[in-house]
């Protein structure tokens, strides 16, 4: 960036708001003039949320570290965190996409409302960096997600122009669905700025349990529960292998991470009955046990898609030679939504060891995203990222780690 | 190759035949006739050609062909969407995916199901019904209408307020890419990181690719239902209600509002005992354990009751239930019977802005001296509004349009949409740019270009522009929603 564009943006932004290759808009126009600024100077940027693709090891988000890419800004959306409007009748609210998690819900809680998606490590991560990672939350049911209760959302395209997309209506298909581009493109295409939200009234009760059980036995049980189907289902039901568990203070051998919500009667009969069937109820204190569960550490992780019943052969079969490697893997698995984070501790998994993990998913049937490797993309999605940012000014598209793929 | 409107040249029609068999490609008058529309009521285009592939095989290789030849084609679920979204505009050939209708797997424990896009919407629910799951996506036209059209047009229906739209329940897709190559978009998880093509694809109207084989999420049938009829002297009391039960933390699996008009043909037509001097009706269902239900069915009643029900009943069986939403859901079958044509339309407003349109709907009646009969997916906010008028009346059909238009205008008045499940299509151009800016429809027309670089995918639909004639005609048509 030249210098006089820098100072063009101090005297717009003010001086503490431009940082050594980092800039902090408060307002949806303010930013606009930032990618505005970038793409007239041709100064390649990325937006930057909370930091949980940070923690995650989001290759996109660690470039400006990289020496191959010194000049690279952040964008860093933090500022816009307010809620811009709400309508009660509706109940639908427009927010700035820099609000976390938890300051949204905080504030939604003091109405009774909130929004259903959520996220790990929520005191930290923006709507927006969870929307732009893909990050669908702990609850895997159908409509659960993040990417569910956006209705609209205004956006900085790459070329810098800015685009609305969606309404504040709960239901709508008039064109082409621009809010989809910038769910999990790691801000490939651009930027959010704020968001149109869906929410709705807290349930009246819910309860956590975890339950002792390795993974066979977990989608076993869950497996009776499902033959044949409830309509009274946990809206949380993850799998931890036992270091993940024991890292939260949880069983040996692995826990079952079950919440639910209702109506109190519901949730008492579904305690009760929890009980009764396994014996033991280890977190019954629903505020501790899902505490513990939202902030995993869960650092540089690859993130697996494979539904439950692929997911429990392929960790079985696999398993013994990743640990073997000498590190120590967790995993999450979210069986509601078909997917797992998969990471090891005290390091990082290695380059060659992702890649086996990599191929054996991929031979299973699903695929692997990974913090460090990435396939190319098809050339759907290269014409798709030379429309959307014409100078490639933008961080790469998101591929997972085998490819070619589509998405 | 030149491409006229009137049959397929003799060298194009062997390739096709050479593809798909002699009983699969269809350029006769009368053929083309049947597939020259969908239930958008006002427009037709005749189609150069119908194919009807058997394999997902065939039709990629009809793409392929039509791509060599610099062929037009627009892929065809059962006809019932409401916006001309599956009509050859400028001529082309139909490919219908009727006879792609395996239910390829059904998992329990993953609680997936992998279908072909012919399938009928209902006939999956039926299908999986033995291990208390369903297909949530219900439009009223689901025992029509196929899940390759929902995924195109990302269809609701009455139930879709507690479990959503189609959306949320595809996992992935094969679809046939307009170059004709495949591609996988999404998988059988939850989507996660990465470009997701598949929220683009589902509700592009078929102009990004054609599906040709769907991984889509089951869900429990609820354990216990509860139906209640809500009489009110006024649609507003009606609507008034709508936020009152939303208000109040309970989110019903369907909140449906019939009008006077609608309420007199649906009686008319299956004499479900609904009274016929009250000004609506809804009719609110909740489902789910029966502790909840134990919860929710005196909060029901007391809030309709608040906002001026004057009298509320609770359907008693399963086949009282089942007799109710038959009624409701055949309702524009029903109103058929009162008029030659009809034009339906599908707007949508802030739930809370319900009444307001409702007043609209009223006025525009008024206004333009026509008879409109509505029903509303009223939790969703979603008006179907079916302006009744006789095609062989030039003025009649002048009045309904501008009708029809007065209404969707009030729809963006109000911070609404013009289409809340049927798409833009070939019908509702015209509005994008009232709903839209510049930047958004060169970003949207960028994405299609960049997706879709053939131009032969289902071409002149969705965005606003130049377009070549269809032949505009007027028909009646029965539809359901």
């Amino acid at each position: 960036m030249t210098i006089d564009a820098r100072e063009g943006l101090v005297a717009h932004l003010g001086l503490a708001a431009v940082g050594e290759r980092v800039v902090r808009p408060k307002h949806r126009e303010s930013s606009r003039l930032c990618v505005e600024t970038f793409v007239e100077t041709r100064t390649p940027w990325w937006p930057r949320g909370g930091g949980g693709g940070d923690k995650e090891g989001d290759r996109t988000a660690t470039k400006p570290l990289a020496p191959s890419d010194p000049d690279r800004w952040c964008l860093d959306m933090r500022g816009l965190d307010s809620i811009l409007d709400y309508w009660p009748d509706d109940l639908v609210c427009r927010v700035g996409a820099g609000i976390t998690f938890d300051n949204l819900q905080t504030t939604l809680a003091r109405r009774g409302l909130r929004l259903r998606g959520s996220s790990l490590r929520p005191r930290d991560t923006t709507l927006g960096g969870a929307y732009a990672r893909g990050d669908a939350g702990l609850r895997g049911a159908p409509g659960d997600s993040l990417r569910d209760q956006v209705l609209g959302l205004v956006a900085v395209a790459g070329g810098g122009e800015v685009v609305k997309a969606g309404a504040r209506v709960v239901k709508n298909v008039a064109g082409y669905d621009l809010a989809r581009l910038f769910h999990g493109s790691h801000g490939a295409f651009g930027v959010v700025l704020d968001f149109v939200l869906r929410l709705e009234a807290i349930p009246g009760a819910s309860h956590c349990v975890a339950l002792p059980t390795n993974f066979d036995a977990a989608l076993d049980l869950l497996s009776k529960w499902r033959r044949p189907a409830r309509s009274f289902d946990p809206a949380v039901q993850l799998w931890l292998n036992a270091t993940a568990s024991r890292a939260l203070g949880g069983p040996e051998q692995g826990a079952l991470f079950l919440m639910a919500e209702g109506w109190p009667e519901s949730i008492d009969a579904w305690r009760e009955a929890t009980a009764r069937a396994q014996g033991v109820t280890l977190a019954n204190e629903a505020a501790q046990a899902w505490n513990a569960v939202r902030d995993l550490d869960a650092n540089h992780a690859l993130w697996i898609q494979l539904p439950a019943s692929r997911l429990v052969r392929w960790w079985g079969d696999n398993q013994g030679w990743i640990s073997g490697r000498g590190s120590q893997p967790n995993l999450v698995a979210d069986l509601l939504a078909g997917s797992a984070r998969l990471w090891s501790t005290p390091s990082p998994f290695d380059g060659e060891l992702v890649a086996e993990v990599a191929r054996t998913v991929r031979e299973a049937g699903g695929w692997v995203w990974s913090p460090t490797a990435a396939s190319s993309p098809s050339p759907a999605l290269i014409r798709l990222k030379r429309a959307l940012d014409p100078h490639g000014l933008l961080p790469p598209i998101p591929t997972p780690v085998l490819g070619p793929t589509d998405g | 190759m030149t491409r006229p409107s009137s049959p397929l040249p003799a060298s194009a029609r062997r390739d096709l035949v050479a593809i798909l068999g002699e009983d699969a490609v269809f350029d006769d008058a009368v053929h083309r006739k049947i597939y020259d529309s969908d239930g958008y009521a006002l427009d037709g285009v005749t189609p150069d050609a119908v194919v009807l592939p058997r394999t997902a095989v065939q039709l990629q290789q009809v793409v392929k062909w039509c791509v060599r030849h610099g062929v037009p084609y627009a892929a065809r679920g059962a006809g019932t969407g409401l916006s001309g979204g599956c009509l050859t505009l400028g001529g082309g050939i139909q490919i219908g995916t009727s006879r792609l209708r395996r239910i390829v797997e059904v998992n329990e424990v993953d609680r997936l199901a992998v279908v072909e896009p012919g399938v009928v919407n209902l006939q999956l629910s039926q299908a999986v019904a033995h291990l208390g799951l369903q297909f949530a996506p219900d439009p009223s036209s689901q025992a029509a209408c196929t899940i390759g059209g929902n995924f195109a047009e990302n269809s609701g229906g009455p139930h879709t307020l507690k479990h959503g739209v189609t959306l949320p329940h595809i996992l992935g897709a094969t679809v046939v890419q307009p170059d004709g190559e495949l591609a996988v978009w999404g998988g059988r998880s939850q989507p996660g990181p990465g470009v997701d093509l598949l929220g683009l694809g589902v509700g592009s109207e078929g102009t990004l690719g054609i599906a040709v084989e769907l991984t889509v999420r089951l869900v429990p049938t609820p354990e216990s239902v509860a139906t209640f009829l809500a009489v009110f002297e006024t649609e507003a009391d009606a609507a008034h209600a709508v936020s009152g039960l939303i208000a109040r933390a309970i989110v019903p699996a369907a909140m449906e509002l019939i009008d006077r008009v609608m309420l007199r043909a649906v009686e008319e037509a299956f004499s479900f005992g609904f009274p016929l001097d009250a000004g609506a009706v809804l009719i609110v269902e909740v489902d789910g354990s029966a502790r909840d239900l134990k919860h929710e069915r005196p909060v029901v009643r007391d809030v309709l009751n608040e906002f001026g029900a004057r009298e509320v009943r609770e359907a008693s069986s399963a086949e009282e239930r089942t007799h109710l939403w038959r009624a409701r859901k055949h309702a524009f079958g029903a109103i058929g019977r009162m008029s030659p044509n009809y034009a339906t339309q599908d707007g949508v407003v802030p739930r809370g802005r319900v009444p307001h349109i409702v007043a609209s709907i009223a006025q525009a009646a008024k206004r333009h001296d026509v008879v409109i009969g509505t029903v509303i997916h009223a939790g969703d906010g979603n008006i179907h509004p079916c302006v009744l008028f006789d095609e062989r009346d030039d003025a009649q059909v002048d009045r309904a349009l501008a009708a029809c238009k007065d209404i969707l205008e009030r729809c963006l008045e109000l911070d609404g949409s013009p289409t809340g499940e049927h798409g833009i299509g070939m019908e509702k151009r015209e509005f994008m740019p009232l709903l839209f800016g510049p930047a958004d429809l060169a970003l949207m027309t960028d994405l299609r270009d960049a997706l879709e670089p053939t131009g032969l995918c289902n071409p002149h639909k969705i965005l606003p522009g130049a377009s070549p004639c269809g032949e505009l005609r007027v028909a009646g048509r029965q539809v359901a929603l």
